[in-house]
């Protein structure tokens, strides 16, 4: 989608399975429709906003996004599933490079755009139970590309990969991180490297993320109308 | 003193259950009422969504290997409580949605 926009859920509730497909677009991103009670979800926020469902919401994961040569750094032994589509050229959604607009098909379904910021910018938002936050891409890049922020009572750095520029946020003890070449270096001890983070020993820590969506401000927007914009 | 692999594994699973529970309470907050008048429904799905067995999954590296996937192919990887799965951006541009099962856990990517 133009949105550039995507989560991974747990498709089911009480203990039933539900079948999903595209259905439709609504404030600019798809909605999604369920073979079993034909309900419309959010294919975000993984609420059911028609239908027999309605009110109940799937649990709903990150969803990150990588070039083949990142994700194999990061994760050696991860798995691909790969459909019988033919793959064009790199793979890259064509919705992230250059300067889509939203179209009138899009725009209909839109009751009021949050002119905030520009319709179409890319940024990561973050959320937790009590915080909608967005991180305007061109601000991270402006803060020398990595951010130390709070986030429902924890400390978060937000960051641009340093190859391909998305950005990732990850829970953390700092209170800095500053680039140095592709090391991404906290004054915990911490540095991360190919997405891999290594403790002040060089082993390998675990990474925890707050839930975050790489996203475009008008569709991030209209889902959390109160969202914050961080600003330095 | 560092994790085991299985350790690591459990804490990595109930932090995504953690953050897939927040999500849910949270999305009932702040959407605001469904407008049907603004929504556009299709009569049916024009994009196919891709149910993915376990014959459509194969080791990255391999697809890699196979040359099905460039080094700078572009992937979505779910971080899930079933696991860690890629997905191929430009497959999912087309097919909106991926759902299957990893060990009896079933899993979607919506992008």
């Amino acid at each position: 989608m133009v949105c550039n926009t995507g989560v991974s859920m747990t498709p089911s509730l009480d203990g039933e399975t539900y079948r999903f497909e595209w259905r439709g677009l609504y404030d600019g991103v798809s909605i999604l429709w369920d073979e079993e009670t034909g309900s419309i979800w959010h294919h975000v926020t993984g609420e059911a906003l028609s239908g027999p469902m309605t009110g109940r919401s799937m649990s709903v994961f990150n969803l990150l996004q990588m070039t083949v040569e990142r994700a194999l750094a990061a994760y050696p032994d991860l798995a691909v599933a790969i459909s019988d589509r033919e793959i064009r050229g790199g793979g890259r959604a064509r919705s992230v490079d250059g300067d889509p607009e939203l179209s009138d098909r899009l725009r209909a379904t839109i009751a009021a755009e949050d002119t905030r910021r520009p319709t179409m910018e890319i940024g990561l938002g973050l959320w937790d139970e009590r915080t909608r936050r967005y991180y305007p891409v061109s601000r991270i890049r402006g803060a020398g590309g990595a951010v130390i922020d709070r986030l429902g009572g924890r400390t978060v750095a937000i960051y641009l990969e340093p190859v391909t520029g998305v950005p990732f946020a990850f829970y953390t003890r700092a209170t800095a991180a500053t680039w140095n070449g592709d090391l991404l270096e906290l004054n915990d001890g911490t540095v991360l490297r190919d997405g891999l983070l290594y403790d002040a020993g060089g082993d390998r820590g675990e990474i925890e993320r707050p839930l975050q969506l790489f996203t475009r401000w008008y569709g991030w927007a209209l889902m959390y109308p109160d969202t914050e914009i961080w600003a330095r | 003193m560092h994790a085991t692999r299985d350790q690591a594994a459990v804490r990595w699973a109930v932090a995504l259950a953690l953050a897939g529970s927040m999500a849910t309470g949270l999305s009932a907050q702040v959407v605001a009422p469904f407008d049907a008048d603004r929504a556009f429904i299709a009569d049916e799905t024009i994009f196919e969504p891709f149910r993915v067995t376990d014959e459509d999954t194969r080791p990255l590296r391999e697809a890699l290997r196979q040359g099905v996937l460039a080094p700078d192919s572009w992937l979505l990887i779910m971080e899930h409580e079933a696991g860690r799965l890629a997905t191929v951006m430009d497959q999912l541009a087309y097919h909106h949605v991926a759902q299957g099962e990893i060990r009896g856990v079933p899993w979607m990517v919506s992008f």
